[in-house]
């Protein structure tokens, strides 16, 4: 067994993911009555899209130690356009609380499912180095 | 994992914000009968102005590329309602105007209250995401255990 096989960075991957999407919900929520603010969304593509690019070809390389870390943080969460759904009040302010709430509860049920699989598969990794021993 | 701290302080400033709010309501409710402040004249409603509010200093901007997008909110101004006093015709009243009418602030309860209730549940759900928040970093801790 390998230790660090592609299931563990891809769960870790998708935790920064979520945790990224944690953020900007929190912030859509806070918002949620601040006049002009417009709801900003992390899409998944994006996301793809960044991970893709900083895979072993393509990817920023890094030929001297000095340079910073090839992998690049997180893409940037870009504004949502306006969509068929989206209802501007009066105030210029197209947060939907409801949505955002949903999108909450959606956001850590995945993150707690991812990182209990994770954890899981630490423990497998633990279990492997004590040879089975308790 | 250090990004979903910086979006505690989000929900932190808005919990603050809307608190702010909710006081501002309470005083207006408070005051919807007093015809004497040291201003002069009747109490004049007041309410907020919410404006964003970037929590992320500049060097984290610049470390964290995925760092934009993150506002908080924050209560800019605390505005007076322009609307007219309401006029009450009371001669026996020690505010009463030598025509005889009581001019009583522009508080209606009713409005206060419903935005009393809507400034209660914006709270909320700002408590809920705070409490999402808390509960991935509980998780994340979890997996080292």
């Amino acid at each position: 067994m390998r230790i660090e096989d592609s299931l563990l960075s891809t769960m870790s991957r998708f935790l920064d993911y979520a945790a990224q999407k944690q953020k900007l919900i929190a912030s859509n929520v806070a918002n949620a009555e601040t006049p002009g603010y417009r709801s900003k969304e992390l899409r998944f593509e994006d996301f793809l899209a960044a991970e893709r690019l900083a895979g072993e070809e393509g990817g920023l390389r890094r030929t001297l130690p000095q340079h910073v870390s090839g992998r690049p943080t997180l893409v940037r969460a870009r504004p949502l356009e306006a969509s068929e759904g989206d209802e501007a009040g009066y105030d210029e302010n197209n947060v939907e609380l409801e949505k955002e709430l949903v999108e909450l509860a959606e956001n850590v049920m995945k993150f707690t499912t991812t990182a209990q699989f994770l954890r899981q598969k630490l423990q497998l990794v633990r279990s492997s180095i004590k040879e089975g021993r308790a | 994992m250090s990004g979903l701290f910086t979006s505690l302080d989000v929900s932190a400033s808005a919990l603050a914000a809307h608190r702010r709010r909710l006081e501002v309501l309470v005083a207006n409710l408070a005051n919807a009968e007093t015809t004497r402040t040291p201003e002069g004249g009747p109490y004049r409603r007041k309410d907020v102005l919410f404006e964003t509010q970037s929590v992320e200093p500049f060097w984290k901007v610049l470390a964290e590329v995925g760092g934009e997008g993150l506002e908080g909110v924050r209560v800019q101004e605390i505005v007076t309602d322009p609307r007219p006093p309401v006029l009450v015709y009371d001669p026996q009243h020690p505010d009463a105007d030598p025509s005889g009418y009581v001019a009583y602030p522009n508080v209606n309860p009713l409005e206060e209250m419903a935005n009393f209730m809507a400034a209660k549940r914006s709270y909320e759900a700002n408590l809920r995401a705070f409490e999402a928040v808390r509960e991935l970093i509980r998780r994340s801790l979890d997996i080292a255990r």
